[in-house]
Formats: structure tokens, C-alpha cells, sequence
């Protein structure tokens, strides 16, 4: 012990008192990510009061009917479904950065929601269902679609042995067709179809259910698990490419197995819920600016700054109008930019 | 001993190395010189098993793997710029990327902080990388390298971006690993009075090629620096013995 505190004659913080704080910061996220979200099942057209709401939360038996209903069947899947795609794009955003070695990539610069956008509108205009599922029909295409976005990068980027440049370009030419190939759906639509393709583009939390919270919840949790084995190299990646090979990274690999998990982390998080993108971009320098860049510690930190500026937007879409809900992608940029404003002129570390 | 026999390496259609056969004695430094582009870089990485080669490399002995040259043997690339905020104290831990888990033990972060003192580099700790300077960075990675406990270090330009001072203490730090841990250690520098002064060994690279490989007197002549570098050059000794290159014009 003593060597270590030996170890910094310049009163700068020692490792464990910097992970510490790092930690601290962490379990913040997590407090407020709470509150936000009771704050988020509280809000809304139906007047419900704390009280009501926590014992419908946890013990629904106890609860008024109503309360109960409103709470469980209708704000709770909304709110849960809020924090998962906050966090599936705060950690497909982090990611995405780390392996384009690019801050201002995120899955949306790369054309994946734009593919899930098309796919989508293509589904609610040619009107064809599932068989079975027909209230998946649109996610299933949204789903497919990104997939086959990222697929498309994918094998340019393989070709050229995985190079982050050649994913850039790659992805910002598909964001491009895609846009393009939605344009012409729109342009194709009767008004009435064009209202609900809009409507789907504006990214809406409405059609969160017990049904597909999971489902995001399950492609999150299989996501995470199969990052984790590769926590410390994508951290190591941070040196540089060279570097990192030369410390035992496989930098081509790892490149290409994570742009997989991101891709599907997004194309998950999006079917459902619609053209959410920016929270991609913002989370991830939130959370860098507030905790480095050690993957053990980034990672939660970005699904958690992910996840509270859902909650947040989700939030502000309800109390702008009164009685109605605006579409939450278009209020996620009013919360984001100003908080990465604040911490970009306030914050000691630099965001990149 | 690190051997290697009939290294080739082809970029493309460009052959960049070839026919490279030299042997490397532990406890020695050698150095590698030649002009920009001559294959100095190619030839540490394709050692370090960081790109695709042909031909043998023993250590000790044994034919090396990927694995076990990633294991023991550690490359030092030239490049120090950095965009990233990781701290120093966290870039010479990831030297040991391979022990790293979900929880560091305190073990390794004191080895860590060991080795940042040895380059008098503790109350860097916990800057970022972007925050300190070229130099600091250059021995910061440095230290890392030494983290990793190599047997066989190659360094790319390691003194390249530093002034006179720290150029001593890489280059000394470099001869106590060599001689502490009888490890083998290859350096490619520019300047070759320093590298003359420092290493055991020097091989002279040309086009790929190797010109020259022995004592440094016998590589450092004005013949092997006109042929390598297309210079004239004259090679003195000075008073107390040291071998000095003074660079007189380029040749066409």
C-alpha cells in the first residue's frame, strides 16, 4: 500500500481512488436514472400520484384497478422501453466510435436507422403482414432492413481488411440510399399512409408492450454478454490500431465482431420504437467526458446516460403539450445537446 | 538467442524485405539503420509477428507461434501522436492486456506504477494521453513496453521525438534490459552516432536488403553510408573512443 501512495507526490488522484470516483459517478447515473424513471411512469394524461404509483409498482395486488392498469399495461412497458433502447444506443454509440476510431460516427451516421426507417415504410405501404404476427410486421422490416444496411457496410469493409475509413464512407453512402429509397415510399404514399410513415419516422414510444419490451431486453442482454469478453481490448483499441496489435489485439477481428453487435443492438433497438438516433451520438461523449475511457466503466455509463436521456425526452413529450405525447424523437435533441454542451465548456476532460 | 533465417516480406506486388538472415544474442543491443523506407519498421513488426512474412524465427531455440511471439515479444511502434483520454497510468496497464479482468488486481496497478517510476513518470499518472506531451507519451508507451516483460523488445525510433536527456534515459533504460534480463533488444534509429554509441550490434538495411551487419565500426564506414543513404559522410573516432558520423552532403 505504501508504494502507492508514494505513487502520486503531485496530490493527483492514485488508480483506486479514480476508479472510486469513476464508480460514484456511475451509481449516480443509476439513482437519477431511477428517479427519472418513476418520474416518467408518474407523468401523463391520467393524474396519478406517488404514492399510487409505487405500491402499483411493487405491489400491484394492492392497487386501485385503474392505477394498476395505467401503470402496468401502459406507462411501465413505455418507460422500460425507453431505458432499453436508451441503453442499446448509448452502447452501440460508444462502440461504434471506439472501432470507427471516430467521434462522430454513431449507428445513425452509418445508415442503420435510416435502413430501419425504409424498411419500415415499406411494410406500412405495401401494407403487407406477417402471418402470424401481424403486429410485428413493422419491426420485422425495420429489423431486416437495418440488417441488411449493415450487412451491406460490412462486406465493403471486409473487403478492404476492416478499415474504419472505408466503414465511414461505406456507412454514410447506405445512409444516403436509404434516405433516398425512403423519399421515394413517402413521395409514393397516399396522405393517409404518409401520416403513419411519418409518424413511425419520428421515433414514438407508444407502441411499447409486453410483447416486444423483452425482445429488445433479450437482444440487449445477449449483446452485452457477448462484448464482454473483449472489454479490455476495445479499451486497448483507444491506442490506436498499431498499438493495440501490438500488444495482442486481433484489431481486424474484433472490429468486424463488434460492428455485428452494434448493428443489431441498434436495428433492436429501433424497429420498435422508430428513427431514434441521436442518443447514439450524445451518450457516449456524455459518459466519456464523465468516466474515461475504460470500457469496465464506459459501458454502463453510456447505457445509463443513454437510458436517462430517453427517460428525460420521454418526459419533456409529455408535459410540452398537455393531454397529448409528442413523438420522443423529436425531443431527444432538445435534452441532449444542451446537457453535452455544459459538460464540453465545463468539463475538465476532453470529450475525444 | 533470437534467429531468423531467409525473413521475406511482400506488401502487394512490392517485395519489401528480402532474404533477411541475422541472429540476435540476448543480452546485446542492436541497432537498425537505413534510410526512410528501407524496411526497418517492416522488419520489427514482421519479427513481432504483426504482419504476414515468410521465412523462420527461433527463439531460444523454438520456431516462433503468433502466440508465442505475442507473448514474448514486444514492438514498439514509432507513431506518438494520440487523440485518446486514456490516463498514462492506464495505458502502461494495458501492456498486460492478457491478465486484465473485470477487476484489476492491486498487484499489477503497483507493477504499474513501478514502471512509470522508473521513468520518472509518477506524477503523470494520472493525466491523459492527449494532455502530455510527444515526448512523454514516447516514454510513457516505453514503459508500458517494459510492463510487459519481453524477452526479445524492438523499439521503432524510440528516441525520435525527445531531447538529448530523455534520449539517455531510453537508451539506458533499453541497456539495463538487456543486461538485467539478458533480453534481446532491436532499435531503429536515425542517429547514428547515438546508435553506434549504444549498441552492440548494427545491422544497415538497403532496399530491403541487408548491406552491412556486425560491429558498428565495421557497419558504420563512409563506403556503407553512401551505399545506404546516399550521403557523404565522414566516420571519426573521437577522443575518448566513440564513433562519430558527421553528414557532409547528399550524393545524386
Amino acid at each position: 500500500m505504501t508504494d502507492t501512495t508514494v505513487a502520486h507526490p503531485s496530490g493527483a488522484p492514485n488508480y483506486q481512488a479514480l476508479m472510486a470516483r469513476r464508480l460514484s459517478w456511475l451509481f449516480g447515473g443509476v439513482v437519477l436514472l431511477v428517479i427519472s424513471g418513476i418520474a416518467d411512469i408518474l407523468i401523463g394524461p391520467a393524474f396519478l400520484n406517488v404514492g399510487d404509483v409505487v405500491m402499483a409498482l411493487f405491489s400491484p395486488d394492492s392497487a386501485a384497478p385503474m392505477v394498476r392498469i395505467i401503470v402496468h399495461d401502459i406507462r411501465l412497458p413505455m418507460t422500460l422501453m425507453a431505458v432499453l433502447v436508451g441503453m442499446s444506443l448509448g452502447v452501440a454509440g460508444v462502440h461504434m466510435q471506439t472501432i470507427l476510431n471516430n467521434p462522430l460516427a454513431s449507428p445513425y451516421t452509418l445508415g442503420f436507422s435510416a435502413a430501419a426507417g425504409f424498411g419500415a415504410a415499406l411494410a406500412i405501404l405495401t401494407g403487407i403482414t406477417l402471418p402470424f404476427l401481424p403486429i410485428m410486421t413493422v419491426p420485422v422490416a425495420a429489423f431486416l432492413m437495418s440488417s441488411f444496411a449493415a450487412f451491406l457496410v460490412y462486406g465493403f469493409a471486409r473487403m478492404r481488411a476492416m478499415s474504419p475509413e472505408v466503414m465511414v464512407l461505406a456507412g454514410i453512402a447506405t445512409l444516403f440510399l436509404f434516405q433516398s429509397l425512403q423519399s421515394m415510399v413517402q413521395y409514393l404514399a397516399s396522405p393517409e399512409v404518409l401520416q403513419a410513415i411519418v409518424f413511425w419516422l419520428f421515433g414514438s414510444l407508444l407502441k411499447a408492450s409486453w410483447t416486444n419490451v423483452p425482445i429488445v431486453a433479450g437482444i440487449f442482454v445477449i449483446c452485452i454478454m457477448a462484448l464482454m469478453p473483449n472489454i479490455w481490448q476495445l479499451t486497448a483499441l483507444r491506442l490506436g490500431d498499431e498499438r493495440a496489435a501490438a500488444i495482442g489485439v486481433n484489431v481486424r477481428n474484433l472490429r468486424a465482431k463488434v460492428f455485428i453487435i452494434v448493428a443489431l443492438l441498434t436495428a433492436g433497438a429501433v424497429a420498435f420504437v422508430g428513427t431514434i438516433g441521436f442518443i447514439g451520438l450524445v451518450a457516449p461523449h456524455i459518459a466519456r467526458i464523465l468516466v474515461g475511457e475504460d470500457q469496465r466503466i464506459l459501458l454502463p455509463m453510456a447505457a445509463i446516460t443513454g437510458a436517462l436521456t430517453m427517460t428525460l425526452a420521454s418526459i419533456l413529450s409529455k408535459i410540452i403539450t398537455p393531454g397529448g405525447v409528442i413523438p420522443i424523437g423529436i425531443v431527444t435533441a432538445v435534452i441532449g445537446v444542451p446537457f453535452l454542451f455544459t459538460l464540453i465548456i465545463y468539463g475538465h476532460r476532453r470529450h475525444w | 538467442m533470437l534467429e531468423i533465417r531467409n525473413l521475406n516480406v511482400t506488401y502487394k506486388v512490392a517485395t519489401v524485405l528480402q532474404d533477411i538472415s541475422i541472429t540476435l544474442e540476448p543480452g546485446q543491443i542492436t541497432a537498425l539503420i537505413g534510410c526512410n523506407g528501407s524496411g526497418k519498421s517492416t522488419m520489427l513488426k514482421a519479427i513481432a509477428g504483426l504482419l504476414p512474412m515468410s521465412g523462420q524465427i527461433r527463439l531460444a531455440g523454438q520456431a516462433l507461434t503468433q502466440e508465442t511471439a505475442h507473448q514474448n515479444i514486444t514492438y514498439m511502434p514509432q507513431e506518438t501522436s494520440a487523440t485518446s483520454s486514456l490516463t498514462v497510468l492506464e495505458v502502461v496497464l494495458l501492456g498486460r492486456l492478457g491478465s486484465l479482468g473485470m477487476i484489476v488486481p492491486k498487484q499489477l496497478v503497483n507493477e504499474a506504477y513501478q514502471a512509470l517510476s522508473a521513468f520518472g513518470l509518477l506524477s503523470l499518472q494520472a493525466r491523459t494521453l492527449d494532455a502530455i506531451s510527444g515526448g512523454q507519451r514516447q516514454l510513457v508507451y516505453l514503459a508500458q513496453a517494459m510492463f510487459r516483460n519481453p524477452r526479445v523488445l524492438l523499439l521503432d525510433e524510440p528516441t525520435a521525438a525527445l531531447d538529448l536527456r530523455h534520449q539517455l534515459l531510453v537508451l539506458e533504460t533499453m541497456q539495463r534490459f538487456a543486461v538485467e534480463t539478458n533480453g534481446v533488444v532491436v532499435v531503429a534509429m536515425h542517429d547514428l552516432t547515438l546508435a553506434a554509441q549504444f549498441s552492440d550490434q548494427m545491422i544497415g538495411l538497403n532496399n530491403g536488403s541487408v548491406q552491412a551487419c556486425g560491429k558498428p565500426e565495421h557497419v558504420m564506414t563512409s563506403d556503407n553510408l553512401r551505399e545506404m543513404y546516399k550521403i557523404e559522410a565522414e566516420v571519426n573516432r573521437t577522443m575518448l573512443g566513440h564513433l562519430q558520423v558527421t553528414p557532409l552532403r547528399a550524393t545524386h
